[in-house]
Parts: C-alpha cells; structure tokens; sequence
C-alpha cells in the first residue's frame, strides 16, 4: 500500500526535486518496496511526456556533424589517456645527459675556432664561383615551385572530390541505416499481424470462417495487402490492411462484396487509413449477403459511394 | 484510422490498438538501436540522432530559453548519453523517458549556473550574450510528434489549471518546489499537493487513452 506522503515523494522524486537527506531515505524505502518503483517508473515516463508540450523546435542541421566530432574526441581522449607514469622521468633523463655533452662540446670547440676562420678565409675566395652556380640553381628551383604549384592544384582538386565522395558515402550510409530501422519496424508489426492473425478465429468466435486475401493493384503500393475474415452466419466480417497508402482527408476507402445473388456490387462501408498504413475493422454488408464470391476495395470520396466509382485498390482472386 | 463507420461494436477498431501496436513496435526498435550504440556499430549513432534530436532540442529549448546554450547542452547531451548507453535499462524506461530525462537534468543545470553568474553580477553581460531564439518547427518536422502532442495536449486539458500549471513549472522552470509556491503565492503543501495529484492523474489518463 502506497500512502499520501510516499505518493508525493515518488512525484517529487520525478521531478528530480527531493532535497539530498530525503531523496536518501526515498531511496532506501525505494529499493525496498517493488509497488513504489513500479510508481515512481511509471511517474519517470509521465514526467517524460510532459517533453511534449514544448513548442517544437529543430536543431541546426551543422549542429549533428559537431556532436558526431565532439563524440569521436571524446572516445580518441579515453583511448589515449594511459600513458606509463615512467615516460617523463625518462625525458627528464635524456635532457640531463644531453646538457651534460654540450658542456664538454664548448671547451673542445674554443680550439678549433681559429682554424676554421682560416678555412673561411679560402672559402670566400671560391664563393664568387659558387655565386654563378648558385643562380643556375635558383632558377632550376623556380621552375620546380612553379611545378609544385600546379601539383597542388591538382592535389586539392582530388581532395576535394575524395570529401565529395566522403559525404556521399556517409549520407548513403544514414539512409541505409534509416531503411534498416524501418525494415526492423516492420518485420515487428509483420509478426504482431502474424500473431493476431492466428489467434483471431478463437478470439472473436468466428469459428467457420471464410478467408480471403485481397492484393494490390496499385502501381505505387505493389505489397500493399488485405485480409478479410468474413462469417456468412453472423453476416460479420474482420478486415486487416498492411502497407495500404494513407487516403487523404477528403477521401475514405470503401469495402465491397462481390455476391452472384445481385448484378451491382453490395456496400460494405468505408474505412480510413492513417500512416502506418495499416486498418483493422468489424464491418457488416448493408444487404444480406449469400455468398461471397469476391472482396474489392476502391478509393472514393469522403463518405462513400453507392457503387463504385473511384479505382479499385485491393481485390481478392 | 479516424473513425469506424463499419463497427458495430464501440470497441473495435480503435485509435488506441494501432497506437499500442506502434509503441510496441517502436519498443522493439529502441531496444535494436541501443544495442548497435553500445557496439558502436558504424552508423548507429547517426540513427539514434535522428531519432533523438528534435525532440530534446525542444525541451531543452523550452528550459535554457537561448539557441547557443540549447545547442551546447544538447551535446553535452549526446556526450553522456553515448557514455552511458551500456547503462540503459529498458526494463525500467523507454529510450524517450531516459533520454528526457538526462537533457531535462542537463538544461536546469544549465540554467541555474547561469544564475549562479547573474547572481555575482554578470546580468548585463550574459544578457548581451542571449542570442536570437531559434524558429519554430516546419509542419513537415511536427508530423512524426504530432500524435503524441495531440495526446498529451488532450491529457493536459483534462487537469485543473492549478495542477497542469504546477507541472509546466516543475517540468521546464528547473525552480524548487519552494521556490514555485512562492512564484504561485500558494502554500508549499498546495503546489505539492497539485504536483502530485495531477501527474498521477495525467498518468491515468495517459493509461486511458492507450
């Protein structure tokens, strides 16, 4: 039993808005007692909805590709964040033992300065040479940037069709995984369907029942499907509908029975057909039917029609 | 379905029944999506962005009231959730409920630090730095929410106006309880009170419609 003072701790609790001392004792009574945490999982959901009431907002489309980066840096920071603890005693080391050589280097080098200058002396004589030498090299330098330039135009140009590619493959990606979620839905509702299915002739009494499937014959809905459960004693039908077109708000689907015993096809009534595509209906004839030699499904307007007039979607064989 | 002229019976078929198929069937997707995350499957997290985003950048809109900060919290956001996927309990709570709740958590954060800095006297600098807000959402991206909003909006105003506006303060205002009853000059008993009889009631309705 839940009293009063529980039921609003478990709210409060919701709403993240328990003070600490409390929250702690809301929490121990919490692990203790499986009807609160029903109530207060069920309390998490109800606050959740609440998101609902927010005026609908978009996020900027840039703002996913920055995320994305921020989750990439995110992992690259985890996975190099273990460097050894001995690494900078070891530089500590090599940068002592190389002030050390540089200090012995300096008494060496004093003696040796006064024979180089000697060494400069002559080679100054033999720069003038080398200046010609120097130019004929500089302009073979030029003509190699001037090469190099046109090589990293190239480059770039190849860059940038590689990040063209990059984001065609990314985006063909995103639109696979879409598909693949929505493929996941409907092997999901495809199984529920299967279920009921089996279980609706015990279910809803329909003991000798004649079933029909109607197919498509919409161009643009080839897999759209129907199947009619229909008991000529009670004169009651079932009808279900997968992967059927959403009809617009100024139109309805319209049932129709197909029986020998009358030239015109005998109404069955309208149906409507929301996103998912799917419908499920009780429906009775409007006139006593003998036989049902054939179901037919058309599109019509709003309301009906008394025969039909608009193109006949679904039919059985 | 809107209606069912063809039904003899009050009770078949139903808004309710395709909505609950839904919902399983959304379930079950959830549960698939979580599981590539937590592998970090290539792509699964661009799924699970998708089906995330819009909605937690409103609530989080809707509580910092500022386009850069909601983009930031909104990461912040994604950061921890990425974190903490291998968490995730279905058992306990829809994909929906968890995320609301991490961003929802985020955002008052968000905003009571802001307060924090107003406090010691940075008002007219951050108020400089408020930038335009961001603009409402095309039809075309209200479509797939339109459902649960119509549901809730029906839900909402089946309360008393007491309750439903003790919700929206403890929902999207991040203010304590205290400091709502002072904001609604109503006793603290009052708005806890409100509180709690009208989300067990907006709970009951919720169930109802299902």
């Amino acid at each position: 039993m839940i009293d009063e003072r529980l039921e609003e701790q478990a709210a409060s609790y919701a709403f993240e808005s328990l003070e600490a001392d409390e929250k702690a004792s809301f929490e121990s009574e919490l692990a203790a007692n499986p009807e609160l945490a029903k109530l207060v999982d069920d309390l998490r959901s109800t606050t959740a909805n609440l998101a609902h009431s927010a005026p609908a907002r978009v996020p900027p489309p840039e703002l996913e590709s920055r995320i994305l980066r921020a989750i990439q840096d995110e992992g690259r920071s985890q996975s190099s964040s273990g460097m050894p603890s001995w690494i900078p005693w070891a530089l500590a080391a090599g940068l002592a033992i190389c002030c050390g050589a540089l200090l012995l280097g300096r008494t060496e080098n004093a003696g040796s300065i006064a024979s180089l200058r000697e060494r400069i002396a002559g080679s100054e004589k033999q720069s003038s040479g080398l200046a010609a030498e120097r130019d004929r090299a500089l302009a073979a330098a030029r003509e190699q940037q001037q090469q190099t330039s046109a090589d990293q135009a190239e480059i770039a140009r190849l860059n940038s069709e590689r990040d063209a590619l990059t984001r065609q493959v990314a985006e063909l990606k995103q639109k696979e995984e879409a598909l693949r979620v929505q493929n996941t839905t409907l092997a999901a509702k495809t199984q529920e369907l299967g279920n009921k299915v089996t279980q609706l002739p015990q279910k809803s009494g329909l003991r000798d029942t004649q079933v029909l499937r109607l197919r498509s014959n919409m161009q643009s809905a080839p897999r759209a499907s129907a199947t009619v459960f229909w008991d000529a004693e009670k004169q009651e039908g079932m009808l279900y509908t997968v992967g059927v077109p959403p009809n617009g708000t100024d139109q309805d689907y319209q049932l129709w029975f197909v029986d020998p015993k009358f030239d015109k096809l005998v109404d069955g009534g309208v149906f409507s057909v929301g996103k998912d595509g799917a419908a499920e209906i009780v429906f009775h004839p409007k006139t006593p039917i003998a036989s049902v030699k054939k179901f037919a499904v058309s599109l019509e307007r709003k309301g009906g029609v008394s025969k039909p007039q608009g193109p006949i979607v679904l039919a059985s064989k | 379905m809107r209606e069912n002229p063809l039904s003899g019976r009050g009770d078949l078929p139903t808004d309710a029944s395709q909505r609950r198929d839904g919902s399983q069937a959304r379930a079950v997707v959830d549960q698939e999506l979580m599981r590539r995350v937590v592998r970090d499957e290539e792509g699964a997290f661009a799924a699970f962005y998708s089906r995330l985003a819009p909605g937690l950048f409103s609530v989080v809109y809707e509580i910092v009231r500022d386009q850069k900060e909601a983009e930031d919290v909104l990461q912040e956001c994604f950061v921890q959730m990425w974190k903490k996927s291998a968490s995730y309990e279905p058992a306990r709570s829809s994909l929906f409920t968890w995320a609301v709740m991490i961003a929802r958590h985020r955002a008052i954060d968000r905003v009571r630090s802001r307060q924090r800095h107003l406090r010691v006297g940075e008002a007219a600098t951050l108020e400089a730095q408020v930038s335009p807000p961001t603009p409402l959402a095309s039809a075309d991206d209200l479509a797939e929410q339109s459902d649960e909003r119509d549901r809730l909006r029906a839900a909402l105003l089946q309360l008393a106006d007491g309750q439903r506006e003790a919700l929206h303060l403890a929902f999207f205002s991040g203010l304590t309880q205290t400091e709502i009853s002072a904001q609604l000059g109503a006793p603290l008993g009052t708005v806890k009170a409100r509180i709690r009889r009208g989300l067990i009631a907006l709970r009951d309705i919720l169930e109802a419609a299902v």
